[in-house]
């Protein structure tokens, strides 16, 4: 056993808001830099919708993250020879056409055009080019729906769905639509760092985020070939690739992510978690149809005794493994099962889960006639208007049982819930639902406590970073305090 | 401080001094080598060194004065000031430097690193009358055997180095019998330079190298007699066939633009599978 820590997190799907105010967080702290305009290490995509940057999930096209190749795996675009043959054309990036060209307005010629008969405008500028430019595409151009011909009917999760399943998706009154925030998931076995020739990029062993070193990377690319996620990207003015550094300056200082921190919604969660990093290989090259299940497994218990002596062997200090035992990720993933990784079949063991939307239905057209009186409050999760299959081709790989598992399990909080607060429901319906998701009633409680009412401490759980460990490793912490806060020590340049 | 540190100390100094009385001396050494090496100036080598490929005594002008019963001319003192550093002459105002570089189109004559002495030394070999001319004698081309020939094309192409490192005429130069692709452009096609220069002539021309560029390079590496011969014999070939390498300009850019649709049809062979368009509706993707 090979006791790691690392920092994960939660978004639980149902709470999110569509706000975006998380990515505007993270573009105003970290990408409003040249070279990084088009860069959302943050991005909020309405589902079913093709995302950011587009059709991002469809790996035929792609060619990202991993394959089965025997017992073990390989990348499915990078790889070693592969990547050697390519390695000054990369033949499956991303275009910049793919994410949008990203632009600004001329708002001076608001205040300094001459008096006239018309209005002035705010001319769009392309902040690549720096010329007026006609925008036609934006990173969520397809966002709540929008433009759906073009964007959401060609959602690559829809490959298992019949054709009439998909028309019946787009009726008006049976429109449906919910929002998935994505990060970088900080992989476990990430396709980014294995497809880096230069070795730039590596995982903290302190708290597992996942880095692009800015001095050693020699711009290949192959890291956003590889990332089946597309979450590292190319700075074209720095010449070296970026992606997002789950805030670690703020981590290592109590404060939760910028994005995590301004969500409206409160759909964020994170947590330090341990797992075992002797699975890794094992675990990843596993059955598709395992892979959920596995994902899941390699995460320890922070309370088991063995664990703890483990992770003390490795040299995990004792504050992070009391951290981790109060971890919200660790609850929602393990201890509930409401959490699952987003697409587990591209095999990167991402450590960041959603909790996914249940969308009951709450009315239906019948005659033409908008009706929300049914019989039942809340019909059955059969009849959700998303399809199962599709909440399962996002979720588990494309199992259903195991979305069916989560869904019939949140419903049973919500039954459980309007039993306490309105009492309409009756004692045994409630009590059979909780039976047959194995919930028991003070379980269904602290659900529904860390799902609605949890405040700050509750949400981000973070782990004092222990610095001083990782700086006497490399530097003496002294020299380290006597020179902190007098600016950069060394610019980020293009090239050597 | 402990005693024993102190004697450590003690002892390191001294090796310090050994260690730089050593130095001094390798150092003075060199210096004196090298005083020696300037002392013994020869001036008949320095003027077939530097002199001699713009000069002549007595035989005319070439592409500076002759320099015959110039200690007449001038005095002692302006020669040596111009010998060291014409242009400085010149921007100072000197009448008759600026006379003569106007006269000599321009040509500048580069500093000599030399001490008053040396000069007068120079000079002084040039009132004895300057270098001895060898009479050039080279057999005529006619009188070439087939080796000769060969010897002549192998030299030309570079197959076999010149003896003095010169560069090989290839370089530079085409001749009409010359493969394909012909030989250098950035000088005269010399299919028939025997016919303009005739026998003796092209002797010369390849003895004397006198043309701007040539000199610059074959002075330093001239050609050894044998060498000579060997490439006249060459060159009375190449214009006795009488071939001049036509269209090699046209040739060359038909290959280039060919040699590059091969190439990139290669690489396009090769990167068949890429992503070809991007994913955006807007700009006709996902279709
Ligand atoms: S999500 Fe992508 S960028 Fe982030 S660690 Fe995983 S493979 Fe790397
Ligand atoms: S800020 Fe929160 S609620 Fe708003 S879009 Fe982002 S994740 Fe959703």
């Amino acid at each position: 056993m090979d006791v790691r820590a690392q920092v994960s997190v939660v978004f639980h799907l149902d709470k999110c808001i569509g706000c975006h105010t998380c990515s505007i967080a993270c573009k105003n702290v970290w990408t409003d830099r040249k070279g990084a305009e088009y860069m959302w290490w943050n991005n909020v995509e309405t589902k079913p919708g093709t995302g950011y940057p587009t059709a991002w999930e469809n790996q035929e096209d792609y060619k990202g993250g991993w394959v089965k190749k025997g017992n073990s795996i390989e990348l499915k675009g990078a790889g070693k020879l592969r990547a050697f043959k390519n390695i000054f054309h990369n033949p499956n990036l991303p275009t910049i056409d793919d994410y949008y060209e990203p632009w600004t307005y001329r708002y001076e010629d608001l205040f300094n055009s001459p008096e006239g008969d018309t209005q002035p405008v705010a001319r769009p500028v392309s902040l690549l080019t720096g010329k007026f430019m006609e925008i036609k595409a934006g990173p969520n151009w397809d966002d709540d729906l929008s433009g759906s011909p073009d964007y959401a009917r060609k959602d690559p999760n829809f490959k298992n769905l019949s054709q009439a399943e998909q028309e019946a998706l787009f009726q008006v009154e049976k429109l449906v639509m919910f929002y998935l925030p994505r990060i970088c998931n900080h992989c476990l076995n990430p396709a980014c760092l294995a497809a880096c020739p230069s070795g730039a990029i590596y995982k903290r062993g302190e708290d597992g985020v996942v880095l692009i070193n800015q001095k050693k990377c020699r711009a290949w690319r192959m890291c956003v070939t590889a990332c089946p996620y597309k979450k590292t990207y190319y700075n074209w003015s720095t010449g070296k690739s970026e992606k997002c550094i789950l805030c670690y300056p703020r981590l290592e200082t109590g404060q939760a992510p910028a994005c995590m921190h301004s969500c409206v919604g409160r759909i964020r969660y994170l947590g330090m978690m341990l797992y075992d990093a002797d699975l890794i290989h094992q675990f990843a090259s596993a059955d598709e149809s395992k892979l959920l299940d596995l994902s899941r497994e390699i995460i320890l218990d922070p309370r088991d005794p063995k664990v703890i002596e483990e992770a003390r062997k490795n040299g995990i200090h004792d504050s992070v493994i009391e951290y981790a035992q109060r971890s919200p990720v660790y609850r929602f993933v393990k201890e509930w099962g409401l959490a699952l990784p987003l697409h587990p079949e591209y095999r990167t063991l991402p450590m960041l889960f959603y909790v996914p939307p249940l969308l009951p239905i709450m009315g239906m057209s019948e005659e033409g006639v908008y009706e929300s009186l049914t019989e039942g409050l809340f019909t059955d999760i059969e009849q959700a208007r998303l399809p199962i299959q599709y909440l399962a081709s996002l979720f588990t790989a494309g199992n259903e049982g195991q979305i069916r598992e989560v869904l019939k399990k949140m419903m049973a909080v919500r039954l459980y819930r309007r039993e306490e607060t309105v009492g309409d429901l009756g004692a045994e319906a409630v009590q059979k639902a909780l039976k047959e998701t194995g919930t028991s009633r003070e379980q269904a409680e602290a659900i529904y406590r860390l799902t609605s009412l949890a405040n700050f401490e509750e949400r981000f759980v973070i782990p004092p970073s222990h610095r001083e460990e990782a700086i006497v490793m490399l530097d003496t912490e002294f020299e380290k305090k006597g020179t902190g806060g007098f600016g950069f020590r060394m610019a980020v340049g293009r090239g050597l | 401080m402990k005693a024993e540190t102190w004697k450590e100390i003690k002892h390191c100094q001294n090796i310090n001094r050994w260690v730089s009385l050593l130095f001094g001396a390798a150092l003075l050494g060199t210096l004196l080598y090298a005083a020696a090496l300037h002392a013994a100036f020869d001036a008949a080598e320095y003027y077939e060194k530097k002199c001699s490929s713009c000069h002549t005594v007595g035989g005319g002008d070439d592409v500076g004065p002759d320099l015959k019963g110039v200690g007449e001319r001038r005095s002692e003192d302006w020669l040596i000031k111009m010998i060291q550093s014409s242009q400085s002459m010149i921007s100072a105002g000197d009448p008759v430097a600026t006379q003569l570089f106007e006269k000599f189109k321009r040509k500048k004559m580069p500093d000599h690193d030399l001490s008053p002495d040396e000069v007068k030394q120079l000079l002084a070999f040039i009132q004895q009358g300057g270098p001895v001319e060898k009479p050039i004698d080279d057999k005529p081309a006619t009188a070439a055997t087939p080796q000769d020939i060969q010897l002549g094309q192998e030299l030309f192409l570079g197959s076999r180095p010149l003896a003095n490192g010169g560069p090989a005429c290839i370089s530079c130069h085409s001749v009409g019998s010359l493969g394909p692709l012909g030989g250098g452009s950035l000088a005269l096609d010399l299919t028939q330079v025997y016919s303009r220069y005739e026998d003796a002539g092209l002797s010369k021309a390849l003895r004397k190298t006198g043309f701007n560029i040539m000199r610059e390079i074959y002075v330093p590496r001239p050609l050894t007699g044998e060498e000579a011969f060997a490439l006249k014999a060459f060159l009375f070939q190449a214009d006795r066939q009488g071939q001049e390498s036509t269209g090699f300009q046209k040739k060359f850019v038909f290959l280039g633009v060919g040699g590059c649709v091969l190439f990139l049809g290669l690489m396009d062979l090769s990167w068949r599978k890429r992503r070809k368009k991007t994913a955006k509706p807007s700009h006709g993707g996902l279709s």
